[in-house]
Parts: C-alpha cells; structure tokens; sequence
C-alpha cells in the first residue's frame, strides 16, 4: 500500500448516481411517445420542426458558451431537452427560420443571458415561445384546435352543433357514467380533428395519453415532481369548474384538462427545477397559482392557450413563493427565531 | 413495540454497496500499541506510566481529572517503548500517546470474572465501576458515560433510548453485537436502569432485519420497550432518533437531548457498562466494521490501539489501488492521511475506497432542483445555504439555519450537479465562529 498516495477530503466520500445529464436524458426520453404520435399525425412536417428546434438548441447551446467564454456543456442534456420541448410546442407548419429564432431567443434571454443553466428566471422554452407568439402570432395560430373552438364557439355549441363527441365517437348522448368513460377513454387515446376539418395543434400534444405515460414515469422516477402537476392539473379542474360553463360542465373540465398544452405543461415545462420553487409546499402553491393564472387566460385573455405565457407569469413569482414558504428548521427555539 | 420516523433522510435503497454481515471475529493482539491519551470528548488524560515500564492489560496509562474524562487502559501486556508528546489523532490534532510493545503473554493486571450479584450494588458503587473501566459512548464524539450519567442527574433526564441502529451505511458492528448478545443487552439495560434512576427506557432498532428484531424484542421484553423504525440514514444521530422514536425534537442549533429530558446510550457502550460492573473488565477493545474496497469485510473485536494497518492486512489487504482510509463510515467518517492511525474508542469502521469510487465535485451552479432540501433532516434549505457561503455571505448564510446543520452529508450525497454542499456549510460555520468571536 503506497501510504503517501492517500487522499483526505471532507465527507460524504461516497455520492449518489444521479446527475444533472442524467435527468435531462431521461426526461429527454419520456417526451418519446408524445413526439412520436406527433410524428404519427403531422408526418414529415413534425420531424422538421423537431430536428431543426434540437439542433439549433445544442447550436446556439455551445456557440453562445464559447462567445461568453464558459464552459461548453452540451453533454449535460439541457439543450437537446430545451430544443425537443421547444419542437413539441410549436404547430408543425412552423417554417424553418421561425424555429431557429425562437430556440436562439430562448437560449439567449431565456438562459445565457442570466449566466447559463441554474441562473435563469424563466423558463427558456416559454420565453422562446413569447417572443415568436408576440411577433409572428398568426403562425402560432392554434384556434382551429377543439380548445380554439371551445373558446370562440363556447362548450355548447361544440357539443351540440359540431356533434363532435357522438359523431366521432358514436355516443348517442353525454348522459349516463357508461358514455362519459367512453369518451374520456377516447380522449386521452388521442384527440382527432374536427370533422371535416384537419388536424389544427401543435406537434407534441395531440395524444394526452402519450404525454401522461412519459409524465407519469418521470414521477415514477422521480426525476420530476409530482407536486406541480398535481397543484396545476387540480387548480384547472377547480377553477374551469368554478369559472367555466355550467352547462355541459364535465366535457369543459375534460377539454380544458386533456387538449391544448395543458399536459406538456404540467409534467414538462412547469416542473423545470431551475424556475419553480425549492420546497414542497412551494411547488404546490406554485402549481395552483399556474392553474389560476392559466384559466383567467384562457377564460378572459385573447389568446387560445396562454398557459407558456402563465408560466413566464408564475416564474416571476417563484422568488416570493420560496420566501414565504421558507421551512422552519427542525428543534428551533424562540430565541433564536 | 413502537414505531417511527423522521423527516428528510436517505433510503438505505440508495445506497450501492453491500453491507458486512458476518460474525463478530476476534483481532489477535498486535505487536505493538499505540493508544491516544485522548480518545473522547474533553480534556486529555495526563500519562501515568513512563518509557520501559512494564504494564498489563486493563492497567490504567492515562489519568482522568474528573467525570468529563474517560480513563485509557493498556490493551496488551508488555513494555511501554515511548510515551508521544505529539501524536496526529484521528482529526489530524496532535494528542499524547503512549506505545507498548508486546511481550506475547496478554497477561491481565486483574483478569476479569463474572459476578452474579451485581445488580444488587448501588447506584454509586456500579458508577465508580463504570468509570474505573473508561467506558464512553463509542463514536467520533465519544462522551465519557459518567458525564452522561451526572447530565441524567442534573437535567432530571426521564427517557433513555439505546440505539441499536448503526451510525452509517456498511457498518453493521451493532447489528452483529445484537444479533450475537442480545441477552446480555437485556441485562445491561437492567444496569442502566439502576445506575441512571430512569425506568423508560427505548430500545431502537430499523425495520430491515427481521432476525434482528426477532432475537432483541424476544429478550428485551419486560425491561426496555422497542421502537423499530423506518430504515434510513442518518437515524442514528440524536436529533433525528429522538424525533423518531419520541416525536420530540431537540432544541437547535444548540441544545442536547437531555434539555429535553432524553439521554441517548449506542448499544455497545450499554455493552461496555455491563463488562465493567459485571467482570470488572475496563474498554481495551471494540467491535469496528472493515468495509468498502477490501478483500474479506468483516466485522472484527479489535484492541484499542492497534494500527489500522493490522486491521487491513487481517482482511487480506484492500482490492484495487487505495486511495481513501476513512475512519467511520463513508457518509460522515473521516479520510485519513496514514495507515498507522490506531483504532480508538471513537474508530466505528474503517472503510476504503479506490480510486474509481471516489466522489467527484462539480463547479457547475445550482438547478435547485430540491433534492437536498427533501432529504435534509433538519429541514433546512441547503443550496441557499452552501450558495450564501461560497460567495462569503455567513450571516445571511446563518439566517438560512446555516447553525443547524448537523454535517450529515445527505444533500451533497443527492446532489446531482455535485456541488460541495458540506464542504461549504462546513466553511461557512468555521468563518461564522470567527466572526462572532
């Protein structure tokens, strides 16, 4: 034994397994099944935008490290995260020069500008999607989607009028508990067009239930947690039920929970540990604020799916969230307080 | 039976390395001692022998001024070779030391023998006996038990839990002494009873070993009440062992488990008391783990004193290239420069790690993802805190609860961007000291 060789540090001298390009690969990997069935429905235009939106993000990724003069990181996974979620967001007709100068918006003000990953404020993703929604919105144009048609025909006429639900689905009338599991089981297999007219969403949210098993397996994993989701998805259910249509209340909670962004948002996007708060109770009341935020949006705001917006919106508050609910240390006296 | 747990901590499911599970075996005598004169918490013993003194085992070497000390035994019979003014203790502190060189006979100055009617002495005279054998709460903070005792007395302490849970991951010392005596810890426990005056007494155990838990709740039944808790790390530390069993919580940053009238036992110095009052058999030697990158891990009876070196090669030397000796166990033991450091009262385990598995560190930032803040027991922040530190902020650092922390290493062990949290929390509590002073 070459005693002169021994190494003293502080402890812990062991560590655990986990690392930062670990959890972006994997939650990379559990966008699989949402991108995929994007691919299924829009095809080669669904493919473009995701493979110009990834490369650009590794692209401006390393180009913005070297000009700054720090460390290229582009192994640790986040640009090819950022870039795929960035694809999933936008509608698959997106040319290709808008893709890119969202990714770079979005890497430049959204994360290089604060300092890289782990100092930024907002969430890049959403910042990129800002920026071209304010600039180029009719190319982000999603009111065709069935959210777009609750917002400007209203539950009712979508119900009735498009007769979306028994013609697409054969169900005679939304009365009864047997009809309501048939048509939340074909929701969130995947939503189909209007009938009659095509398929109008963006690239990763048509199928619900592609985007809740990628979801629900990162909870499994716990590489994200479960508390935003659970505090977003419950404060939508809550105020679309308090807020919404009274009338045909049930298929408005559904459409509100399962189609538009809602699900990307809650298990991807909101849940980026950088922007959300610290604990657990944070990450709740930050979920539930998101919800609100979200649905007054939706409800009152001009846009079909504000929700990238709100999470902008819910960003700026994690500061406040984290102050107000800061823990109280284990055994503290009142003198010390 | 109780049940119970505490908040943050780690699942020994984490974890990656297996732990030592055989038989207690018996070290043989080494040739050569050398014993710290210092091996607890407090003041140094004053050397009572001289250099070519012959001694015998269980012969007192060091001297203590007071119940605050614990007094140091010679573990083998033989000839003092040098009395150290400045010897490197297992911190890296120079303490006195005294060497003794084997003669081979392991002759007793008195040899122990079991008497029966122990349990009829008093209060008192089973207190002398226990301090005349140097029995302390074996550990990195080994607290001489006849300052624990006088603290019982003085805070009117009415709970005492003995903790049969392991300090750390991969030692399993306390495990085996269970496994192995769980009898003589029903006994024991009857001692402390009568030494301390307190009648409820806890006997914590985790809830991963059926045998375990088969064999200590079948002998202990009648005389201590056993809390198995939910596994994980750090449950052997005070604070969180006394939430778990108690649901109480000890006053932080400063306060000790008897303000709020609890004393914490580890199960083998309840095993030492026992010895000493019982066979009049002073701590020459303890039960330590030998785990990690090793040939044969085992768990071994080693005589105080004995270089760690000895303990290496009677398990068949370490695989693989050494890079860290760590005195304790890998989440809070200390790295080591020297093999020659020798086992003492607050050597738990030795564990050696290879080149490969040594942690690494990262400069990348903080993606506050809220893992450290998950498992930190005492509920604190610990990102803000190492944050606030590196940049030289203590006190805003301190306004976090940078005081509280109890150097677990839970969240730098989580930490996936691997940033140095303890080493910063660590620094960041020697400057705040500096500052305050």
């Amino acid at each position: 034994m070459k005693e002169e060789r021994l190494i003293v540090s502080l402890h812990p001298h062991i560590q655990g397994v986990e690392t930062v390009s670990k959890m972006m690969f994997i939650t990379t990997a559990a966008l699989i099944p949402a991108a995929a069935v994007g691919v299924y429905f829009f095809g080669i235009n669904a493919i473009k935008v995701i493979v110009i939106s990834v490369l650009s993000a590794v692209g401006f990724e390393a180009g913005l490290q070297k000009l700054m003069k720090r460390e290229i990181t582009i192994n640790d996974g986040s640009a090819v995260l950022t870039g795929l979620l960035f694809a999933l967001i936008l509608p698959p007709t997106s040319p290709w020069w808008m893709v890119i100068l969202g990714v770079f918006v979005g890497m430049l003000v959204g994360k290089h500008v604060y300092g890289g990953l782990g100092s930024n404020s907002f969430n890049p993703v959403c910042v990129g999607w800002a920026a071209l929604k304010l600039s180029f919105p009719s190319y982000l144009d999603i009111s065709g989607s069935i959210l777009g048609a609750v917002k400007s025909e209203g539950i009712t006429a979508l119900v009735e009028d498009y007769s979306y639900f028994s013609e697409q689905y054969g169900i005679e009338s939304l009365e009864g508990i047997g009809a309501k599991i048939k048509v939340l089981l074909k929701v969130i297999l995947a939503w189909k067009p209007i009938p009659g007219a095509t398929l109008v969403d963006c690239v990763g949210q048509v199928s619900a239930l592609a985007i809740i098993i990628g979801g629900i397996f990162l909870i499994w994993k716990r590489y994200i947690n479960w508390r935003i989701p659970v505090g977003f998805l419950a404060s939508i259910i809550i105020f679309s039920a308090i807020f919404g249509s009274k009338e045909y209340l049930y298929p408005y909670i559904l459409v509100q929970l399962l189609t538009g962004s809602t699900l990307l948002a809650a298990f991807f996007v909101a849940t980026d540990p950088v922007t959300t708060p610290l604990t657990g109770l944070g990450n709740i009341v930050f979920g539930v604020l998101l919800g609100l935020i979200t649905m007054i949006g939706r409800l009152w705001g001009s846009w079909v799916e504000p929700v990238w917006f709100c999470i902008l919106v819910t960003n700026g508050f994690t500061p406040l969230i984290d102050r107000l609910t800061k823990p109280k240390p284990f055994g503290r006296v009142k003198e010390s307080a | 039976m109780k049940t119970g747990t505490f908040k943050g901590g780690l699942d020994y499911g984490v974890f990656s390395v297996n732990e030592v599970n055989t038989p207690i075996e018996e070290l043989p005598p080494p040739s050569e001692v050398t014993i710290p004169l210092k091996q607890h918490k407090g003041k140094e013993c004053k050397a009572v022998v001289k250099k070519g003194q012959e001694v015998k085992i269980g012969q007192v070497i060091g001297e203590s001024s007071g119940p605050e000390e614990a007094l140091v035994h010679a573990t083998v019979s033989g000839k003092v070779t040098q009395v150290i003014k400045r010897f490197p203790d297992i911190r890296g502190r120079y303490v006195s030391a005294v060497t003794i060189e084997s003669d081979g006979k392991d002759e007793w100055a008195t040899l122990p023998e079991g008497k029966t009617d122990y349990l009829q002495k008093g209060p008192e005279e089973l207190l002398s006996l226990i301090e005349k054998a140097g029995v302390v709460d074996f550990g990195i903070e080994a607290v001489p038990i006849s300052s624990k005792l006088s603290l019982i007395k003085d805070k009117s302490v009415n709970t005492i839990i003995v903790n049969g849970i392991d300090t750390e991951p991969f030692l399993s010392a306390y495990k085996r002494l269970i496994i192995e005596k769980a009898q003589d810890i029903a006994e024991a426990i009857k001692v402390l009873k009568k030494v301390s005056g307190v009648s409820s007494i806890y006997f914590a155990i985790e809830d991963r070993n059926t045998e375990l838990k088969d064999k200590i709740s079948s002998a202990i039944s009648g005389v201590a009440e056993l809390a198995v808790l939910k596994a994980k790390f750090p449950q052997a530390m005070d604070r969180p062992l006394i939430k778990a069993v108690l649901e109480r919580e000890v006053p932080s940053p400063y306060g000790i488990p008897e303000d709020i009238g609890v004393s914490v036992f580890g199960v083998e110095a309840v095993l030492a008391i026992l010895d000493a009052v019982r066979k009049g058999k002073p701590v020459i030697d303890r039960v330590i783990t030998i785990a990690g990158a090793i040939n044969s891990p085992k768990n071994l009876k080693v005589r105080i004193g004995t270089p760690i070196k000895d303990v290496i090669e009677h398990c068949q030397g370490a695989s693989g290239e050494v890079a860290k000796v760590i005195i304790g166990g890998p989440m809070m033991g200390l790295a080591q420069y020297s093999v020659e450091v020798p086992v003492s009262k607050e050597t738990s385990g030795i564990f050696i790690q290879s080149e490969s598995e040594l942690a690494t560190i990262s400069n990348q930032k903080c993606i506050s993802c809220g893992w450290c803040v998950d498992v930190c027991p005492m509920n604190l922040l610990p990102n803000i805190i190492s944050s606030f530190c590196e940049v030289n902020m203590f006190k805003e650092a301190n306004d976090y609860g940078l005081s509280y922390c109890i150097d677990c290493g839970c969240c730098a062990y989580i930490c996936p961007v691997k940033i140095p949290l303890v080493h910063w929390i660590k620094y960041g509590k020697s400057q705040l000291e500096k500052e305050e002073k």
